[in-house]
């Protein structure tokens, strides 16, 4: 019996012999389309929506959406890039969807936030140096989901994603003093959540 | 001490300029105020060094497996559809 998920993905090492198979409607193209791309899209969904249900309604919209309009990919970035920007999108939109003035409400400075934040950590933990072992990185991924959605999403563009201010401000809908702020608070609240850890590396680097 | 590390992380000034931006003073101002004092601040400039670091080495890390049968159930879906 074929099993899609366990072929061989040098089959399409070459983006553009990937790009003909999609447009072919190849299934092993999907496949290496989602075996390449799925675990970092995947991330990123989870990053922003904080929610792995969320997560994966975000993927798989944005994947038959990148499916559907293939032939409008016209190769001027990657096809990593890409996909990037339709899951990246896919989200922001659910993310405006979600009850904008509750959204509001809760970006205010908000100490039961920040307890929540800081529970999620064992103040009384030790952490060694091998600071992104598994359980940091849960760690980082749970002070992340405790944020408000405003403030995480501004977060995971501009300190995870890596884009410009201009960029994630301009992805996000807002003025550029507004994503700073809003950039400052998450800061903040995840220096407060992760404390012990970000102790450890101060330290380090003394 | 857990208590004594967290104090040494914490910055009440930081925390009253956050709260002047949602307070409804102008942002550009605020965040200019926010930038300023950073680079100023000991405390603040340690603790944002070390946030970076940190977050360098969070996303240089190994991506985490997609949930069991994601893919599969994505791939289904994909094949399925008419476009895919």
């Amino acid at each position: 019996m074929e099993k899609p998920w366990e072929i061989d993905l040098t089959l399409y090492d070459d983006e553009e012999e990937l790009l003909e198979g999609l447009r072919r409607h190849d299934r092993l193209a999907c496949t290496c389309l989602l075996k390449r791309f799925a675990p970092r899209l995947y991330r990123l969904a989870l990053q922003l929506m904080a929610d792995p249900d969320e997560a994966e309604d975000v993927l798989q919209e944005g994947f038959i959406q990148a499916c559907a309009h293939i032939d409008d990919f016209q190769g001027k970035s990657g096809l990593g890039t890409w996909l990037h920007r339709i899951v990246l999108n896919t989200a922001l939109m659910r993310l405006r969807r979600k009850q904008p003035a509750m959204v509001e409400l809760q970006e205010q400075p908000d100490e039961a936030q920040t307890r929540l934040a800081e529970a999620l950590v064992d103040h009384t933990a030790e952490p060694g140096h091998e600071l992104l072992a598994l359980e940091l990185r849960e760690k980082i991924d749970r002070a992340l989901s405790a944020l408000p959605d405003t403030l995480r999403a501004a977060f995971v563009l501009r300190d995870i994603e890596g884009l410009s201010t201009k960029e994630a401000a301009a992805a996000l809908g807002i003025a550029e003093p507004a994503l700073k702020v809003r950039l400052h608070r998450a800061r903040l609240a995840l220096r407060n959540a992760l404390e012990p850890y970000i102790q450890n590396i101060a330290e380090e680097g003394t | 001490m857990a208590g004594e590390s967290q104090q040494a992380m914490t910055c009440g000034r930081l925390k009253e300029l956050l709260r002047a931006g949602a307070a409804g003073e102008e942002l550009e101002h605020v965040a200019q105020a926010i930038t300023g004092h950073i680079e100023r601040c000991p405390t603040c400039s340690t603790a944002e060094t070390a946030l970076s670091t940190m977050l360098a080495r969070y996303r240089q890390a190994e991506q985490p497996p997609l949930p069991h049968d994601l893919e599969r159930r994505l791939l289904d879906l994909l094949c399925r559809s008419p476009e895919a």
